[in-house]
């Protein structure tokens, strides 16, 4: 397992290393968890799915609370889920997350369809954002800066101005 | 990258986005200026450029602004590895972006000690940070443009 490629933040009163992107980047994130038109478990499945494609260390080893549907058998299907019992919008969701992480050019007639089937337009567009937002991973595992994840699973919790915290340990 | 401007030549999809998250996309439209802002003109021009390339679309025209990499360099970036246009940090800003956007999982040392030749820890973090805004915003404007747009 590789360590931090950059010395890593010392300051914790302010987003990574308190640069002006830093803090660009942490308004953005939190403007994206305040908005609340797609239900905690899409969220959830969508956030789970960008941490194992991006491997944030952190990311994948905490569960968001408010994601009470989400357990660890639904989370196990989330690698293969294609071929899952996982439910249609579910699969929906998380071709519309790999379009997005791994190939735009899958968005395609067919899931612009499926997508608004059995999504409202705000769902789509907060969809895409958390995406965006979940991605942002991919600048600290680049550098693997990201926090060490504690032993097992923990609570991850966003206050009402959408700051994350990870909390206590999952049994 | 894709500045995002509410003057009306925001991307079909960040403005279907703007309507139903307005919020959100106003502070990506942050993020996108205030990473500009953070790297030379060229650099921030070959990581539009590349992204662009390994995403299947193409760098929106420049406007006013002149253009920080010269006809010969742009075109050098369709075989760059080893081009005599391109210099070493140049090389190794192009290797960061690649691994960056096809599996930032499988990044190594290597490609960012490579970096950290050429630029200070605190600069190769704020480069993540514009790789990864140029990046997302990228996918992001393809993706709505096909599904929500």
């Amino acid at each position: 397992m590789s360590g931090p490629r950059i010395p890593l933040p010392t300051d914790s009163s302010v987003p990574k290393y308190g640069t002006p992107i830093d803090h660009a980047v942490a308004a953005f994130a939190a403007s994206v968890v305040r908005q609340r038109a797609l239900d905690p478990a899409t969220t959830e499945l969508v956030r789970l799915r960008c941490a194992r494609v991006h491997d944030c260390r952190l990311c994948r080893s905490v569960r968001n609370v408010e994601a009470t549907d989400v357990d660890e058998a639904t989370a196990a299907k989330i690698d293969r889920y294609e071929t899952s019992d996982l439910d249609e919008r579910a699969k929906v969701a998380l071709r519309l997350t790999d379009a997005m992480i791994l190939d735009p050019s899958t968005a395609d007639a067919r899931l612009r369809a499926d997508a608004r089937r059995l999504f409202s337009e705000a769902e789509i567009a907060e969809l895409l954002l958390d995406v965006v937002k979940w991605s942002q991973q991919k600048a600290s595992v680049a550098l693997r800066i990201e926090p060490a994840p504690r032993d097992g699973l923990s609570e991850l919790r966003f206050d009402d101005q959408g700051r994350a915290s990870v909390g206590a340990a999952l049994a | 990258m894709t500045i995002m401007r509410m003057d009306s030549v925001a991307p079909p999809g960040r403005q279907a986005l703007a309507r139903w998250a307005p919020e959100p996309v106003a502070a990506l439209a942050e993020v996108e200026s205030v990473a500009a802002a953070s790297v030379d003109a060229t650099t921030l021009e070959l990581v539009r450029r590349r992204v662009a390339a390994l995403l299947g679309t193409t760098v929106p025209a420049a406007g006013d602004a002149a253009a920080p990499l010269s006809p010969e360099r742009a075109a050098a970036l369709d075989d760059w590895r080893g081009s005599p246009l391109l210099d070493d940090r140049e090389q190794a800003l192009l290797t960061f972006v690649e691994q960056f956007v096809f599996s930032v999982s499988s990044m190594g040392d290597e490609e960012v000690a490579a970096l950290l030749e050429h630029a200070t820890a605190e600069q190769v973090h704020e480069l993540a940070n514009v790789t990864w805004a140029v990046d997302l915003t990228t996918r992001l404007d393809l993706v709505a443009a096909a599904v929500l747009a």
